[in-house]
């Protein structure tokens, strides 16, 4: 049901059983929020999206108040702005004045909303802030000094990722956002997944920087480094060097990553191609339901902790970037040369699961460093790199080609397509191949799709979010027919939406872009299949011994 | 520890978010502090994260992580008496037992805890002392009383 309201004096359209805070958005008002996520149940706490409505005596927070008919609203009157001013000025008080040294400089929602209200002076005094930086972790660092206690990260991790790392500790004046037992991230149940680091308002959550160790290893003389670009990566950074969203700069990225110094560029994809290839094998002789993905490091990271009587039913296959990088691996060690590989990728679990014992060989780490998509903009624009005037270069041979299927990768549903085109392939039914799979491209949390190959059906489910996986994989002893496939991403919409990726306060309108930008990728490759790839067959005739493609999953401890 | 923790369980609902904090009291009053082993055995008996436990025990002052000393001072500084001295009677206690509030003597003898408002505001100032109430009390009673206990515990 539709009615109109006023809003600042001007008639608008609203529904009924939305809040107010929704009814403004869509008509295009834009009223800042901190604490409030789009989809989520709204918690009300920051009060920065309070509006003035005729009739009630104070001010209505916007987010959570449903809209009525009858309703007469000022958005941006005296009144409201002053309460703004000063819930920011309050936020402010408890906040350190270090934007300069700030990750988060020039993309902070704090420091925006004190820019747009016009704070130009410290109301009141600060207060000092004793808390210490969590250095610990692989991927996340934590600065409680920056909290603003908005609550986004402790629901991303609750209600999104379901592992509720972080919880709001002690109460009052002495709140904090803290850890089980004030444990270190590192020994916590975090799975690296940095889905809070994206919800993070402020500077409190961010990537552990290791751009230092890359610069390093590009100004040393005997080494060569290596450098894995995936094209979820590729196509992420668009609106970053000020192109339209979603546009593919893959091939720009090689060039200027070349341009810093980088010796070797390798696609990453290829390892997608060839973990799609190698799945698709192992399905088709498998006689055991069901096979559960290994590609995503943040699911695997849960599994050991939260399933490990679900372990058996992880494929034995290796991730795509540990495939490719014990490969590389391989060849540098007969040649002996001294090689630093670098992946870069739209994920923050990568930077722990190069350090898993299991994925060295010889005690030596195959993946040396793993960038996110943010560190790579970073990176580029120290080195004064303009995008604009590069042209696009190719990877280097003989990892440089990769197949539509490979692409795909970045997109729920996505590996489950390249592993059935496999799958169909394999048994020289090619013709069957759809450029499309429907079901596995809507954008549900649990995407379902069965195929039959030769008389024997083929049964794949697809999910996106951990919380959503942990739920089904619950009720999986209790099905009378599993699944013959089980493909999970920890973070929502895939890697498209990864932890590494750049951060905004609307993120919904990038993730369709790149999402759509893969699927055009893939659709105007002239190579479908992993194997018609030719850097695949070329891997296939030289493959690395079995043993170092092979991962190991442990149970893992931690305070659940 | 395990053993006694997985005892006192057995007392509340299995998988009952509401029996939370009875469980945590119950831990309490049996061992006399929360230990860390607790955290883990009661979310998961409880059917929570253990991040949740943590965080609700620490949200109330009434809930304890290290044990506590033989002679567990708790002196309240609720309104009441604070408006009648309590807080005279907080420092004869500090100097007396050479301890902060929240800390415990070396010697595992004697702790002290600040409690909100212990409900008995027309007796004000209260302290409690290993479960009794001492009421009116003033600076110059402190001795008396820890003495008092001391020769209950033969310390």
């Amino acid at each position: 049901m539709h009615f109109t309201i006023e809003v600042n004096n001007i008639p608008i359209k609203a529904h009924k059983g939305e809040t107010i805070l929704q009814a403004l958005q869509r008509n295009g008002i834009q009223v800042p929020t901190l604490c409030y996520m789009a989809g989520k149940l709204p918690t009300g706490a920051c009060r920065m999206c309070v509006v003035e409505v005729e009739g009630y005596p104070g001010l209505i927070p916007s987010c959570s108040h449903p809209v009525e008919d009858w309703m007469k609203i000022q958005t941006h009157s005296p009144r409201v702005i002053q309460a703004r001013k000063a819930v920011i000025e309050l936020l402010l008080a408890s906040h350190p004045d270090d934007c300069f040294y700030c990750v988060r400089n020039g993309n902070c929602e704090l420091q925006r909303y004190a820019e747009e209200l016009n704070i130009r002076e410290r109301k009141y005094p600060s207060r000092s802030h004793p808390a210490t930086i969590d250095k610990s972790s692989y991927s996340i660092t934590r600065d409680p000094a920056k909290c603003i206690l908005c609550g986004r990260c402790i629901r991303i991790c609750d209600e999104v990722i379901g592992v509720s790392t972080l919880e709001y500790m002690r109460r009052g004046n002495s709140m904090y956002i803290g850890t089980t037992l004030d444990k270190p991230m590192n020994i916590s149940n975090c799975i690296d997944c940095g889905q809070c680091v994206v919800a993070c308002p402020t500077g409190a959550l961010y990537e552990r920087d290791d751009t230092d160790s890359v610069h390093k290893a590009l100004y040393d003389k005997d080494t060569k480094v290596i450098a894995l670009i995936d094209a979820t990566t590729g196509i992420s950074v668009a609106e970053k060097f000020g192109v339209k969203a979603g546009k593919n700069l893959t091939n720009i990225l090689v060039a200027a990553l070349r341009k810093i110094g980088v010796d070797i560029l390798y696609n990453y994809n290829l390892g997608n191609d060839i973990y799609a290839h190698e799945m698709a094998r192992y399905l088709l002789q498998a006689n055991r339901k069901p096979v559960i993905s290994t590609s995503c490091p943040a699911w695997v990271k849960y599994a050991e902790e939260y399933f490990p009587s679900h372990l058996t039913y992880l494929a034995p296959i290796k991730s795509p970037m540990e495939i490719i990088g014990a490969t590389i691996g391989r060849d540098y060690t007969a040649s002996g040369e001294k090689t630093f590989t670098v992946a870069i990728t739209p994920c923050m679990a990568k930077k722990a699961e190069l350090a898993r014992a299991c994925n060295a060989i010889n005690n030596q780490q195959v993946i040396d460093a793993a960038l996110t998509t943010r560190e790579l903009v970073r990176f580029i624009r120290l080195h004064g790199i303009d995008i604009e005037h590069l042209e696009p270069e190719l990877p280097n041979d003989p990892y440089s080609t990769v197949s539509g299927a490979g692409l795909l990768f970045g997109s729920p549903g996505g590996e489950s397509e390249a592993i059935i085109r496999s799958m169909l392939a394999m048994q020289e039914k090619s013709a069957l191949i759809s450029a499309r799979i429907q079901k596995l491209r809507a954008s549900k949390p649990i995407k379902e799709y069965t195929f039959e190959i030769n008389d024997k059906s083929y049964h794949f489910v697809a999910i996106h979010g951990m919380a959503t996986a942990g739920a089904y994989l619950r009720s999986l002893p209790s099905m009378k027919q599993p699944p013959d496939y089980i493909e999970i991403m920890a973070c929502p919409d895939g890697c498209v939406n990864g932890g590494g990726q750049p951060i905004h306060k609307n993120n919904e309108s990038f993730i369709k872009a790149r999402t759509k930008s893969l699927f055009e990728l893939d659709e105007k490759s002239s190579l479908k299949i992993p194997i018609q790839n030719p850097a695949v067959k070329k891997w296939e005739q030289n493959k690395p011994d079995t043993s170092i493609l092979t991962p190991v999953f442990k149970q893992r401890d931690a305070l659940l | 520890m395990k053993e006694e923790i997985s005892t006192i369980l057995k007392h509340y609902p299995q998988g009952k978010r509401d029996a939370l904090i009875p469980v945590l009291q119950g831990i309490q009053e049996q061992l006399g502090f929360i230990p860390e082993e607790a955290i883990a055995p009661v979310a998961d008996y409880i059917g929570i994260p253990t991040s949740k436990v943590y965080g609700v025990a620490t949200f109330y002052d009434q809930f304890r992580f290290t044990r506590c000393g033989r002679i567990h001072v708790r002196i309240c500084q609720g309104t009441a008496c604070h408006v009648m001295g309590a807080s005279s009677v907080l420092k004869a206690l500090e100097k007396e037992l050479r301890i902060a509030p929240g800390e415990v003597s070396k010697d595992g003898r004697y702790s002290l805890e600040i409690a909100g408002c212990i409900g008995a505001c027309s007796l004000a100032p209260v302290i409690e002392v290993n479960g009794t109430f001492y009421p009116l009390v003033k600076k110059d009673d402190i001795k008396e009383i820890l003495q008092k206990e001391k020769n209950k515990l033969n310390v």
